[in-house]
């Protein structure tokens, strides 16, 4: 099946300047496309600029060398790492903040979707990550997204009940909005895996597509898919392929 | 629903103070010249409200007090209507900081006298600046401070400039202007008293001063007494408000 482009990246490269005033590369001529309503993970190792690269995604930074489009007209959305909901508003006043135009009929079925329903009234407390991820995700699914990008948002979540439990949602919400798309960053090759696709493997220093991989397995995801034999095969190939590349890795820095 | 813990706190409080009170001054420390029984205190309180015009005093000190957290507050709507998005790019807490350690808050005062002379107007003037002036150094350290994936999500959401910088991140900055405002008004009344002791307006500060002059310690006795109530409600009234406006903050945390 012919899968439709939505966003496309095409030799990307961005330097920064660090505090002691090193120019770093962080990313060098990295191409990758993304398609519609094909779940894609970004296994990256810690610090090699998952969020920078979901911030150019989601043109929140213009600041790059190369081409990046999008190939739809709604919105691209980016989740952050750390919780955006907002602690003043419940949660039918967050998602109303950003769906204005949506009717309570819309807004109350996105709530049931991301598994809100009966706590509308709620207002986030600041340590509920999970809690507050939901409210994050109806925000963006109310923004009528094309493309939501999830920037490495379970490390903050420690229970693992509540990991499988947000991992199992974002597949099943793949799954209701065929028009959406979802791109995950993570450091954690079995999320990636559990969720993902399409898998892009990427370097460090500077920041390489090392390979796509396909992960074909439409099996209905919980807990017992990580004892599965394809998703252990896989997560083996990635954790010795990340393992190699990481070895080969020269820092490139000029003063 | 009101919550009394705080009053039963300060009622208890109260209560063992002054049983202390009561039980050095007029039984253990020998009759002294600087610490007035308590007789002899509440036997003058009403010739001293009187005589002093203590309530007169106590009203000038008490109400110029107000205006700090006033000028704090219009510092954080000005700021929130303002200059959130340029405190964001430039750092400048760090200059005003360095400036008003360089010159002092006590300077001030000696510099309001000397030039618009000591009227009352002025001591309102002078807390409103001084609030103003320390609302804006903290309020450009804590925007420095904020979570900047506010910015990058509401961008992504659509949001727009004014969403972003004032209603999001104005509504943010709240609790932190909030417990700054509780700060700046207890810091107050020792600006109000020093206006006061410059200035020559006959408020607490001016009341401290003849109090020593005339070795009045049953006056100096009350003069504390009444700040620390007064310290008390307000600061009472103060979290009354604070749960209205910054009611989503959980209790355990604010």
């Amino acid at each position: 099946m012919k899968l439709n482009k939505v966003l496309e990246l095409t030799r990307l490269t961005k330097d920064y300047t660090n505090e002691n005033g090193y120019k770093i590369r962080l990313f060098e001529e990295m191409s990758f496309d993304i398609y519609e309503n094909q779940f894609t993970t970004i296994i990256a190792p810690v610090g090699s600029g998952k969020s920078s690269l979901l911030r150019i995604l989601a043109f929140v930074d213009t600041d790059f060398i190369g081409d990046y489009r999008t190939f739809s007209e709604s919105r691209v959305v980016l989740i952050p790492d750390t919780p955006t909901s907002f602690q003043w508003q419940n949660v039918y006043e967050n998602i109303k903040y950003i769906g204005r135009d949506l009717s309570d009929l819309e807004i109350q079925k996105i709530i049931d979707n991301v598994g809100l329903a009966g706590y509308e009234s709620q207002y986030p407390h600041p340590s509920a990550v999970g809690f507050r991820l939901r409210i994050s995700i109806a925000r963006a699914l109310a923004a009528n997204a094309s493309v939501i990008l999830l920037d490495n948002v379970f490390h903050l979540i420690k229970d693992y009940k509540t990991k499988i439990d947000l991992l199992q949602l974002l597949w099943k919400l793949d799954k209701i909005y065929d028009k959406t798309t979802f791109v995950f960053a993570t450091d954690d090759i079995s999320e990636g895996i559990f969720l993902g696709e399409q898998i892009l493997l990427i370097n460090k220093f500077p920041g390489k597509l090392v390979e796509i991989i396909e992960n074909s397995n439409q099996e209905e995801r919980n807990e017992d898919y990580f004892l599965n034999a394809d998703f252990l095969n896989l997560r083996n190939e990635i954790e010795q392929k990340m393992k190699a590349v990481l070895n080969q890795k020269t820092l490139n820095i000029t003063a | 629903m009101v919550d009394l813990t705080d009053y039963k706190r300060f009622a208890k409080y109260f209560a063992i103070s002054l049983l202390t009170y009561v039980f050095f001054v007029d039984w253990v420390i020998p009759s002294n010249y600087y610490v007035p029984s308590t007789f002899f205190v509440l036997e003058s309180a009403y010739t001293m409200i009187v005589d002093y015009k203590f309530l007169n005093a106590v009203g000038l000190t008490f109400a110029t007090t107000l205006f700090v957290p006033l000028g704090g507050f219009a510092c954080f709507l000005l700021t929130k209507y303002g200059v959130i998005k340029f405190a964001l790019r430039n750092n400048w807490s760090s200059i005003l900081t360095l400036t008003f350690r360089i010159i002092p808050y006590i300077m001030i005062p000696f510099l309001f006298t000397q030039v618009f002379g000591s009227s009352i107007i002025f001591q309102f003037l002078f807390l409103i600046i001084v609030g103003g002036i320390e609302q804006k150094i903290f309020m450009f350290d804590t925007i420095s401070k904020l979570d900047r994936n506010f910015i990058s999500a509401g961008k992504s959401l659509g949001l727009s400039d004014k969403e972003i910088y004032s209603d999001m991140l104005g509504q943010m900055l709240l609790p932190f202007v909030f417990g700054k405002i509780h700060y700046l008004f207890l810091s107050a009344w020792g600006y109000s008293i020093l206006f006061e002791i410059i200035s020559g307006n006959y408020g607490l500060g001016t009341l401290l001063i003849k109090s020593l002059e005339f070795h009045d310690m049953a006056m100096l006795f009350l003069i504390f007494f009444v700040i620390a109530v007064l310290i008390y409600l307000s600061g009472f009234a103060f979290k009354l408000v604070e749960k209205k406006v910054i009611y989503w903050i959980p209790d355990e945390i604010k």
